[in-house]
């Protein structure tokens, strides 16, 4: 497993989802104060790791 | 400092204008509980309605979209005996679970005043996001009364009306193709 794809992965999926949440409060889908800018980022990074794990597995197996 | 300025802003014009302003005399809040009263004309108003008077003990769980500019006519009051005692309170913006809020304006100190009115102008930067809810809280207090209540605020407009919406987009837009670059490998055919 690479430590480095994983990470870069899991950062990655932080912001994505981070960045999402934040659109979201910017064209009025929820408000400010809304739970998802609190879950979508913590989602993200959890989505992130799992795929690096993923994507690090499948590239150690075919190489 | 121009959001803070911004935010301050937002709130003293969501409070109808009667926070520090207002001597001991009020805080005015949607949704208001206790012995205060506040109203606020904006003069000017929405481009849809024109000039509106909100009042805050009437105005209960609506949403009330303020324009970006205006000058609000605004009065306060508490219901306590006109003599001189101290009082304290606060304006805060709720922010996402786990982040608190922000403090934007708050007061303490003593009067024997029970009532007052002025005029204030406002204008928002562009930075300040149209179309967003604020949960905008306050809380007033002093011997004799206590007073809080929340009121849910929206800057006329739409999402473009700020620059950081396409800037988001923008981020959302490179953060999702870095994203898909580095999942790629697990789309493809192992061969």
């Amino acid at each position: 497993m690479k430590v480095g794809r994983i990470i870069s992965t899991a950062v990655l999926g932080f912001l994505l989802f981070l960045f999402v949440g934040i659109d979201l409060v910017l064209f009025g889908v929820v408000a400010l104060d809304s739970i998802v800018l609190t879950l979508f980022p913590l989602l993200g990074l959890v989505a992130g790791t799992a795929l690096g794990v993923a994507v690090s597995k499948r590239r150690t197996s075919t190489t | 400092m121009i959001m803070r300025l911004s935010m301050r802003f937002l709130g003293a014009i969501t409070m109808l204008g009667a926070v520090a302003l207002v001597s001991p005399a009020s805080v005015a809040h949607a949704s208001l509980s206790g012995p205060c009263e506040a109203t606020g004309t904006f003069q000017t108003g929405t481009k849809s309605d024109g000039s509106f008077t909100v009042n805050a003990k009437s105005l209960g769980s609506a949403t009330v979209v303020i324009p970006r500019e205006d000058t609000v006519n605004w009065t306060g009051a508490v219901d306590v005996p006109a003599q001189s005692r101290s009082y304290s309170g606060s304006i805060t913006v709720k922010l996402p679970p786990g982040f608190g809020s922000v403090t934007i304006d708050s007061w303490n100190s003593t009067s024997d005043n029970v009532a007052n009115d002025g005029v204030e102008e406002y204008k928002l930067p562009s930075l300040v996001p149209a179309g967003v809810t604020f949960v905008v809280s306050g809380q007033h207090q002093e011997p004799g009364a206590t007073c809080a209540g929340t009121v849910h605020v929206k800057i006329e407009g739409g999402a473009f009306d700020s620059p950081l919406a396409p800037v988001s987009l923008v981020l959302t837009g490179l953060s999702g193709a870095g994203f898909v670059a580095v999942i790629r490998p697990m789309f493809r055919r192992i061969v």
